[in-house]
């Protein structure tokens, strides 16, 4: 083999790919601008909506509650406002019948708010108020709830509310808070009631508390995270920073009949395919390795917003990695970006355009990108047999890589066979590329 | 310096099944002379040159090009050759400079040496002002420009020309006449393949008809003139296509 003529395809390759827009885009501008963009985007957006409902009133229907509930529900901190009867049935009146034609029940369910409609009836009509903005939730509190001798477990205070609409969930939550505030203070004056001082009262309607503390070291927390969304984004990266350029080298060369000036050279086919691949592989680690930066900044700066509402960790995003998990990842990443970059030039080699090179490798994007969605199923983890499947093996090395805290000992031996594996098909790819550089069918295809 | 013996190369295909495309061809072209391959379209000319080229591998029969055989030493052929295509395949983000470093250091030469043979053609071929130009800017008459040096960056003695002057213009076509009569006086092996009779008829020593992968006539300009009664390569190639006599 010549590695001087490898060096020299190499190198033109590279700056030809560097100087092409497309590819720098898909290179450079998605991970490291698009991504982070949207990332902060997206979860700025969420926060702004969240804070936006959390300080508007939420207009709410009240069935049935004593003069004492309806008064904590308008006085709450949370901002809630009462929707009065006769505006909440004028608004459902207005409403269109062929958009909301559950509206018709208006009549049976004004006549018995409670029963006057059956539940599959009363589901659809309620959907249809909430929808049509009569309100954002309905609070149905039954006559007998308070002081009666039935059965607690059957006494119910019912919210109805449409999940998927934003503004009536966020008013469930806010009804849900007032609600249980309000039962807390009733049992607290029951048990005054029944002859308690403060002190015992207090302890008879909360003997204790529970707490809880997640032990997992830091960096598992975060590997966690990081376990489950890593190995897609390294294949996906992968991928987009291979896939252009191993098109433009290839199917591009044809369109464009460059391909037969360096057929016609002194440089090998080997030597051909070999420069060609080491840059395709160079595009695919350098759009990881940009991404993965860009990633990592992003959250340092806290700009992804994890963590449950109510949770102390709200808006911000601990980044503590193992740093020999990020080893692994990288050693891994070195063959999937081989395996993955010899796929995409011995797919595009066989197209005779650019454009017949692209549908070509649709399908192969979900071939690899499906797998890769692995490590997002929980319960599966890195097994001697799994270290065998191409794509996953990748994704479940990943996972069982990042959930590796400092200090615990790496699964070496699996993750030894998923580099090994994908080396071995990696090389049968490149060798594939070889071969289809040596057939004329393929590389004078007309 | 190109001497072809008994070349042939099958291609399948789904309408027409195997096919020869170029059935038992030889010919000699010694260096000097320039050979004309002329043909319909389909005749063969194509995967001749392409085979000479070293791009393609015959069934049977094999060619000599500066003494190495395509079989036995197919790199040191490509050494020996220079290929120009009426396609200049140019890389359109690279500039001139550029694309011929890479092919004469591509050739074995050094830097220096690329260096020398640029500063000769870009005063010989007036480069000067848009050498360092990306070759996307260019025009068709300064990328052929480029494809010419590129093509002749290392000196070959054998040059192959595949429709070098298809679909250029009437400046840039001559262009190329003048580049393939200078390599003419060089001494150079020149074998080229073309539609326009009057080009072959301007600079081809020796000419040979090829039709349906078959050599149907080879013979020096004159003595085909001689034979036919005429001037005109036209009548003489349409003579030779349609029954052969004169």
């Amino acid at each position: 083999m010549n590695l001087r003529q490898v060096k020299l395809v190499y190198c033109k390759e590279l700056k030809d790919i560097l100087r092409d827009r497309r590819t720098l885009r898909l290179m450079i501008l998605v991970p490291v601008v698009l991504y982070p963009l949207m990332s902060i985007g997206i979860s700025s957006l969420m926060m702004s909506m969240i804070k936006k409902q959390e300080g508007k009133a939420a207009p709410i229907l009240v069935l049935g509650a004593s003069s004492e509930l309806r008064a904590a529900l308008e006085s709450s901190e949370r901002k809630i406002e009462l929707v009065p009867m006769d505006v909440f049935i004028a608004t459902v009146e207005a409403l269109d019948p062929e958009e909301y034609p559950a509206r018709i029940h208006l009549d049976a369910w004004r006549a018995d708010p409670y029963s006057g409609l059956s539940d599959s009836v009363q589901t659809r009509f309620y959907y249809a108020c909430v929808k049509g903005r009569a309100a954002d939730c309905i609070l149905e509190i039954p006559p007998n709830l308070i002081g009666s001798a039935e059965d607690p477990d059957s006494l119910h205070a019912r919210i109805f509310y449409d999940e998927q609409e934003f503004r009536s969930d966020a008013a469930e939550s806010k009804v849900r808070a007032v609600l249980r505030d309000w039962r807390d203070t009733l049992s607290m004056t029951m048990l005054r009631e029944a002859g308690m001082d403060d002190g015992a009262a207090r302890r008879a309607f909360k003997p204790f508390w529970i707490s809880n503390r997640d032990v997992a070291p830091a960096e598992k927390k975060t590997g966690f995270m990081l376990a489950m969304m890593l190995p897609y984004m390294i294949i996906l990266m992968v991928m987009l920073g291979a896939m252009y350029p191993a098109i433009e080298l290839t199917a591009g060369e044809k369109e464009r009949g460059t391909l037969e000036t360096i057929l016609a050279s002194p440089a090998g086919r080997t030597e051909i395919t070999l420069g060609k691949f080491l840059c395709v592989f160079t595009a695919a680690i350098a759009t990881v390795i940009l991404g993965s930066f860009s990633m990592t900044f992003t959250s340092s700066l806290g700009m992804f917003q994890f963590g449950n509402e109510g949770s102390a960790d709200v808006g911000t995003f601990n980044l503590a990695v193992n740093p020999s998990s990020l080893i692994v990842v990288v050693l891994l990443m070195l063959p999937t970006g081989a395996l993955l970059s010899a796929l995409l030039l011995s797919i595009s080699v066989m197209a005779r355009s650019f454009k017949e090179a692209q549908g070509y490798i649709t399908p192969l994007m979900f071939l690899v990108i499906i797998p890769s969605m692995i490590a997002f199923m929980p319960g599966i983890e890195l097994t001697a047999g799994l270290a065998w499947v191409p794509v996953a093996n990748i994704a479940l090395g990943v996972k069982a890589a990042m959930l590796t805290a400092k200090g615990e000992a790496f699964p070496w031996a699996v993750l030894g066979m998923v580099f090994l594996s994908t080396m071995i098909y990696a090389s049968f790819a490149l060798f594939l590329v070889r071969q289809m550089f040596n057939k004329e069918s393929v590389l004078f295809r007309t | 310096m190109i001497e072809v013996r008994a070349l042939t190369k099958s291609f399948r295909d789904k309408k027409r099944g195997t096919f020869r495309a170029v059935d038992e061809l030889s010919f000699d072209c010694p260096g000097g002379p320039v050979f004309g391959l002329l043909g319909l379209n389909g005749a063969g000319k194509t995967t001749t040159l392409r085979v000479l080229a070293t791009m393609l591998k015959p069934d049977s029969g094999t060619a000599k090009l500066a003494g190495f055989d395509l079989l036995d030493d197919p790199e040191s052929v490509r050494r020996k050759i220079g290929f120009l295509t009426g396609n200049t395949g140019l890389y359109l983000r690279l500039t001139g400079r550029e694309i011929l470093h890479y092919f004469g250091q591509l050739e074995g030469m050094t830097r220096k040496a690329v260096d020398a043979r640029i500063t000769i053609f870009s005063q010989l071929l007036d480069m000067e002002s848009f050498l360092d130009t990306r070759v996307d800017k260019y025009s068709t008459g300064m990328k052929q420009k480029v494809s010419i040096a590129r093509t002749l960056i290392h000196d070959p003695p054998v040059l192959i020309l595949d429709e070098p002057t298809l679909g250029l213009d009437v400046v840039t076509s001559r262009a190329i006449v003048e580049f393939i009569r200078a390599a003419k006086t060089d001494g150079k092996a020149v074998i080229f393949s073309t539609h326009h009779m009057h080009e072959a008829a301007r600079l081809c020593d020796t000419i040979g008809v090829i039709h349906e992968g078959r050599m149907k006539r080879l013979a020096t300009l004159a003595d085909l003139k001689r034979e036919y009664a005429t001037e005109d390569l036209d009548t003489i190639f349409l003579r030779i296509i349609a029954d052969g006599r004169p």
